[in-house]
């Protein structure tokens, strides 16, 4: 759709389209189109379709908060039901990004709280939310708001939660995952929730630091009937027999945690554990050899299971895998071996989310021996797991059959990411060239792209591959890849629709780089770190165009790391520059 | 809002009024080095001055931290438009906004040609200064494969439970409570942004 009105011929086509449609007739279609690409399309076609467009519009995910203003975004979209916004960089997740890179939420919240009359779900993801801000929304919007997300935010505390659970009465979700908050009045809020709240489905406080009691949680799903999913933060599994006794319609559990070796109590038995019989998607903390078998009598059931916060071993992973023949999404450490993945390609037919995240692999790490991922595990899951929608997993070694398996078996991928860890001296084969042209050339569906290797693995040649036959995706990480400057060009020749890139580690120029983001035409947002930067980002100048900001992070030579802080994030922006830079930059004057 | 700022430079007689300012800008860091340099300087983005004197000039102010270099140009197209117009238009000027040594000068109308020497000029001082070397080839040591944040504190956590068997624990809670995330410190920020002016 998108193709069709951008040309001139199309753009005429559109004006004779809109002038045959009766606004009502227009209106009522343009109620079932949801998808935001065809949304975009479609506001292309003509001003006229573009207001039809702007009025009916319930949802915006805006990937990059500086991108736009919140002015902007209201003027263009009054009615907005739902908005997320994302701020810092992906890297954050990482530890990459300092912690006073910016991302403030407060002008937004501002701005929405003033206008914005419809809005009702309000996402933040990696941003940084105060207290006052909350205090802000919870004025404006507590009669309104269903959904919260304070997705990997920080900068509040508990009290404001608190304000949240007593004031937001129609609040459905409350999501807080890996947010850092500060603990000021212990776990009173969810003590508010549980006496505020009847109609709450999500509470999320999953990888937080904050308490929670059992006697709270257990009130709060007393009073909460239709809470579905839970997920908490560390909190004693022997102390929530209550609470699953209560939820009879939960379906989704995570967090909680077992006993410490020395704390353990003698002839723990976790065989008989209740749980209730709605639930199929769980994850549970520490749990190790000893308590898996608490998941044995739900496993059939299971239709998540997140290993990634376990204590299990290769075999242990098997053991509980082949009892799970209806599980969709399986999230473990690489832990799980080669061998565990065979059993996930004998066992889960059903499966379409895969991640194997990295294990301890450090030096004196404590991981099993045999919890390593090799072409052996990637071949059995692309031959084992046709719906595989998204695979992100990380290999120790890997070779070009193995990708070219991938390409072959694995034709529903929309995501693939695979990082090839260091913890091997030596692969089998490299480069890999022949096997990441195999891979998309076959995965035609694929949106997102990440090939985090070694040097040498992927060759300036592969980077030409990479441009070509990915025609479709439109995020792509690249770690350790090309051999020179014209890798990134070869690259850049292609990709018709990449809109956010990273890199890491590679040899690039700041030249080639600049040159790179000028031929990309889709491209939106790239960040980089690691590439052969000049001394002053002098050579980033080649780059600069109309609304395109760039932000140069300099090496810091005093600090312990200068090329974790080297950085270059640049995106298209039409707020001009940003304020708020990190406070190392003295203040600006506009 | 910044684009619409930028909009309105006025126009003067730049060669001139160039070396003034650089004059003015240079006795200004001599007198903010007065204060007394006590370090040498950190990773200085933009070396205005070549040599030692530059990097000893930078002002040792308690709430400023780090040099930043700052470039607004005004106008801005594709590179091959930029050879052209460089070839067209050889007097045109933008907005120049230098941080240095944790201070903010702002020149009005900056000649294209003196920001490049600028830029230049800063390169080679900077190199020499700092001593500074490119980053060469990365190899896996240089930039270790970052782990996810919370892996990263759930693997601490769980080291500690395991060594928390034994019958002398080290510290095991104290670190078990404590947030992985480092604070880092700010970083020399150098922020380009085409000036534009939006509808």
């Amino acid at each position: 759709m998108g193709g069709e009105v951008e040309g001139g011929g199309g753009r005429q086509l559109g004006r004779v389209l809109s002038f045959g449609i009766p606004d009502t007739a227009l209106g009522l279609v343009m109620g079932y189109v949801e998808d935001p690409w065809d949304r975009d399309a479609i506001s292309l076609v003509c001003r006229h379709w573009c207001r039809v467009d702007a009025l009916s519009r319930k949802h915006v995910t805006v990937a990059m908060a500086y991108s736009t203003t919140p002015e902007r975004l209201f003027r263009r979209f009054p009615c907005l039901e739902s908005l997320k916004l994302k701020a810092k960089p992906r890297a954050a997740m990482f530890n990459l990004i300092s912690d006073d890179w910016g991302g403030s939420a407060s002008p937004w919240i501002r701005q929405l709280s003033a206008t914005f009359h419809f809005l009702k779900k309000l996402h933040l993801r990696r941003m940084i939310v105060s207290d006052d801000d909350i205090s802000i929304l919870v004025r404006a919007k507590a009669h309104m708001l269903v959904s919260l997300k304070l997705d990997r935010c920080s900068g509040f505390s508990t009290p404001s939660i608190a304000l949240v659970a007593r004031s937001c009465k129609k609040l459905e979700t409350l999501f807080l995952e890996e947010s850092t908050i500060a603990e000021n009045e212990n776990d009173e809020w969810i003590r508010e929730l549980a006496t505020n709240n009847s109609v709450l489905e999500t509470l999320n406080f999953f990888l937080t630091d904050l308490r929670a009691s059992p006697e709270y949680l257990t009130l709060l799903v007393r009073n909460c009937q239709m809470l579905k999913t839970l997920k908490i933060s560390e909190c004693l599994m022997p102390d929530l027999t209550g609470l699953f006794r209560t939820a009879q319609t939960l379906q989704e559990f995570a967090g909680g945690a077992f006993e410490e070796p020395g704390q353990q109590v003698a002839n723990r038995n976790y065989e008989n554990y209740y749980f209730p019989p709605s639930l199929h998607r769980l994850g549970l903390h520490y749990m190790g050899a000893n308590e898996m078998q608490i998941l044995f009598p739900y496993s059939a059931a299971l239709k998540k299971l997140d290993l990634q916060f376990t204590l299990l071993n290769t075999e242990d992973h098997c053991q509980i895998v082949q009892r799970c023949p209806n599980l969709e999404v399986l999230e473990a450490r690489d832990v799980i071996g080669d061998r565990g993945l065979q059993v996930v390609a004998q066992t889960c037919k059903k499966l379409q989310r895969l991640r194997i995240e990295r294990g301890d692999d450090d030096h004196g790490g404590l991981e099993d021996e045999q919890g390593v991922i090799s072409q052996v595990g990637v071949m059995a899951v692309a031959q084992g797991c046709p719906e595989l929608t998204y695979w992100a997993i990380h290999v120790s070694d890997i070779t070009n059959a193995a990708l070219e398996a991938v390409g072959t078996f694995s034709r529903n991928l929309n995501d693939f990411r695979l990082v090839l860890l260091d913890r091997e001296a030596h692969i089998t084969e490299f480069p890999l060239d022949n096997g990441v042209r195999a891979l998309l050339r076959g995965c035609t569906k694929l949106r997102r792209f990440a090939f985090y290797v070694r040097p040498g693995v992927l060759t300036d040649v592969g980077l030409g591959y990479v441009g070509e036959f990915s025609k479709s995706i439109r995020y792509m990480l690249l770690g350790n890849v090309g051999e020179s400057d014209n890798g990134i060009m070869q690259l850049s020749r292609g990709c018709p629709s990449l809109q956010k890139l990273e890199l890491r580690g590679c040899v690039f120029s700041e030249h080639a780089l600049a040159m790179a983001a000028l031929q990309l035409k889709s491209l939106r947002y790239l960040w980089v770190q690691g590439y052969k930067a000049s001394p002053t980002g002098a050579d980033l100048m080649a780059m600069v165009r109309p609304f395109w900001n760039i932000e140069f992070i300099a090496p810091d030579q005093d600090g312990p790391c200068p090329d974790i802080k080297k950085q270059i994030l640049a995106y298209y922006s039409l707020a001009g520059r940003r304020t708020d830079c990190p406070p190392s930059n003295p203040k600006t004057k506009h | 809002m910044a684009a619409e700022h930028q909009q309105q430079p006025v126009v003067v007689a730049g060669g001139s009024r160039f070396a003034v300012t650089c004059g003015l800008l240079r006795q200004y860091m001599k007198e903010q080095g007065g204060n007394g340099a006590r370090r040498l300087a950190p990773a200085v983005a933009m070396g205005l001055v070549p040599g030692a004197d530059a990097a000893a000039a930078v002002a040792e102010e308690p709430e400023e931290r780090k040099p930043v270099l700052e470039l607004f140009p005004q106008q801005a197209g594709t590179l091959k438009d930029e050879q052209q117009r460089k070839m067209k238009e050889p007097a045109e000027r933008a907005p120049l906004t230098i941080f240095y040594g944790g201070k903010m000068v702002v020149f009005d109308d900056f000649p294209a040609e003196k920001a490049e020497e600028l830029m230049h000029l800063a390169g080679s001082g900077n190199a020499a200064a700092a001593g500074q070397n490119a980053l060469g080839q990365p190899s896996l040591t240089d930039m270790p494969i970052a782990r996810k944040a919370s892996l990263k504190r759930f693997l601490e956590k769980r080291k500690n439970r395991l060594t928390a068997g034994d019958p002398y624990p080290v510290a095991a809670t104290e670190s078990m409570s404590s947030k992985a995330a480092v604070k880092e410190e700010g970083a020399p920020w150098l922020g380009v942004n085409s000036a534009l002016s939006l509808s």
